[in-house]
């Protein structure tokens, strides 16, 4: 069960939900998964077991851990899986998350993407603690610090999380040391942080860095480019189809607030 | 027999932890009984799994019910007083209140949120507040307010029912209020969901309360019906629903309501007052 925050896209997609749907619901058309309601920050895939994105930075943490209780309550072997950045352990919710999971012994699996900034503000700007991981330990809740940048050491970091969560072992953080290598958001000019440092950030993508690796143990590289080529192509035609794609009619903006059952009832 | 609210209350959660294994209650001192005892012996009955203490942490108990309505779970949560809900609004307003709406209809959140408001006299400033008011503007959220024990009985159960986020405010006053449920008082199922009586539909989205503040004299002074059936006269709970936003409140409730035939005594109805002609 995957809850993530407003910056999850790339998430939401690597859990399996439509592409077009996906795209179509960041720029709130009808055909979104969200039928055009939730856009940009709040994508939700129930089918593919997306549960959401929350707009307010560490909001749902504990809906993760809530996730995580209902399965521990029927017994099912399903896990809460909960991305965050560095930015939301300035909120109370992620220390009184961490303790009630720890506590009561939630299978949810908090993925902290450090990227150094919470908004505008760096991390020394904003936290007395270097590595996330340690948010952890007054709880003595599992966590590791890994390079978030390397798709093989999260590969393996995340399964080994995931197994000790299913055999019952409690909560873990994983901290992925990361870069953000945009702004806050779409349009900021980012006048936080210099040219230099954006530069560098480039030289440690992390598809690059795979590439590299598959490279040098035989993978052919023109393999490689054509895969993506080919991923390039099925956005941009599901970009121009999502385009295409009409916009909710004003007159359902009530849709959607309350169940039927609500309506009928309550009042009535 | 006469049972107090708060027996009644503890009976209408007895009945649906039995007749439902998706419910499950927690919150603060719950499995120890409560602050009012509300939830006593409720653990010793149903087991400590589905009547759960919880730390003194109100945004995070409220995310966890919150995430497991999500998925499935029928949470009742209990917030000790409705003061303490400042700590809760962050999940309350921009979560489970919005869920519904930001998932175009894929997920819901079935769940209440049970809290006591009222002042009675030496709480003090912290635990003495009636917030109904700030809650009736939320979208997405159900705001309940009984205001006797056969009213809670049934709007209890049918909160739980409901399917929508409900905050659920008991009144510190009516704690001790007597009333005899009816033979029949448990829910027949094709009321299931219904709170009111259907001649209250056409009054668009609110029902305006009124026994609550009585409770300061002592008592209610009008004649109990049993659930479902009203009294003609006034209605007796404050139920909003936001359903359109902004959506001015009809003039005509707010010249015909009952809360102009008594006197405002409780700030909860001077605020809600205040706020409706706010919104017109």
């Amino acid at each position: 069960m995957l809850f993530t925050s407003h910056r999850g896209h790339g998430h939401v997609l690597a859990k399996g939900s439509d592409i077009e749907a996906t795209f179509a619901e960041i720029i709130g058309r009808e055909t979104g998964q969200c039928r055009g309601r939730g856009g940009s920050m709040h994508l939700v895939d129930a089918a593919k077991g997306v549960l959401g994105a929350t707009g307010v930075v560490g909001g749902n943490l504990s809906l993760a851990a809530g996730a995580a209780w209902a399965a521990q309550a029927r017994g099912d072997k399903n896990i809460s899986v909960v991305f965050f950045g560095d930015g939301a352990t300035g909120a109370g919710a992620f220390h009184e998350t961490l303790n009630l999971a720890v506590l009561w012994k939630l299978p949810v699996l908090f993925v902290c993407e450090n990227n150094g900034y919470a908004e505008f503000t760096s991390r020394e700007e904003h936290s007395n603690v270097k590595f996330v991981r340690r948010f952890a330990e007054p709880y003595d809740m599992g966590a590791r610090t890994i390079d978030g940048n390397d798709v093989l050491e999260v590969l393996s970091a995340a399964g080994e999380a995931i197994r000790s969560l299913r055999a019952g072992e409690g909560p873990y953080l994983l901290e992925c040391m990361t870069y953000r290598m945009a702004g806050h958001f779409v349009g900021d000019a980012q006048h936080y942080r210099s040219k230099e440092e954006l530069a560098a950030m480039r030289e440690k993508d992390p598809i690059e860095r795979l590439k590299k690796h598959l490279v040098a143990n035989g993978v052919p590289a023109a393999q490689l480019d054509s895969v993506g080529e080919s991923a390039k192509e099925e956005v941009l035609r599901a970009v121009e189809r999502a385009r295409a794609a009409r916009r909710p009619d004003p007159a359902g903006v009530g849709d959607y607030v309350y169940s039927a059952a609500s309506l009928n009832a309550i009042v009535g | 027999m006469s049972q107090t609210f708060i027996e009644i209350l503890r009976r209408a959660l007895d009945e649906e932890l039995s007749r439902d294994p998706a419910v499950h209650l927690l919150g603060e001192d719950v499995a120890a009984g409560g602050a009012f005892g509300v939830t006593r012996g409720l653990a010793q009955k149903h087991g400590e799994k589905r009547v759960r203490n919880t730390p003194i942490s109100e945004a995070a108990i409220t995310g966890l019910a919150t995430g497991a309505a999500i998925v499935g779970l029928r949470p009742v949560l209990e917030i000790m007083f409705i003061d303490f809900a400042t700590l809760s609004l962050d999940t309350l307003v921009n979560q489970s209140a919005k869920y519904r709406y930001m998932s175009g209809g894929q997920l819901s959140v079935p769940m209440v949120v049970r809290t006591q408001a009222g002042a009675a006299g030496g709480a003090a400033a912290q635990h003495s507040q009636s917030l109904e008011s700030w809650f009736v503007h939320v979208p997405g959220l159900v705001v309940v307010a009984p205001s006797s024990p056969a009213e809670a009985y049934g709007l209890l159960k049918s909160s739980i029912r409901l399917g929508d986020p409900v905050l659920f405010i008991e009144h510190k006053r009516l704690y001790t209020m007597k009333e005899a449920l009816p033979e029949n008082a448990e829910l027949p199922p094709d009321r299931q969901g219904a709170c009111c009586p259907q001649r209250h539909r056409r009054h668009a989205d609110c029902v305006l309360g009124d026994a609550r503040q009585r409770a300061g004299s002592g008592g209610s002074a009008l004649p109990r019906r049993a659930f479902p059936q009203r009294s003609s006269t006034c209605a007796r709970w404050f139920l909003w629903i936001w359903r359109r936003s902004p959506r001015p409140l009809p003039r005509r409730i707010a010249r015909s309501s009952p809360m102009k035939r008594y006197a405002m005594v409780d700030s909860a109805r001077r605020s809600l007052r205040a706020s409706a002609r706010a919104v017109r």
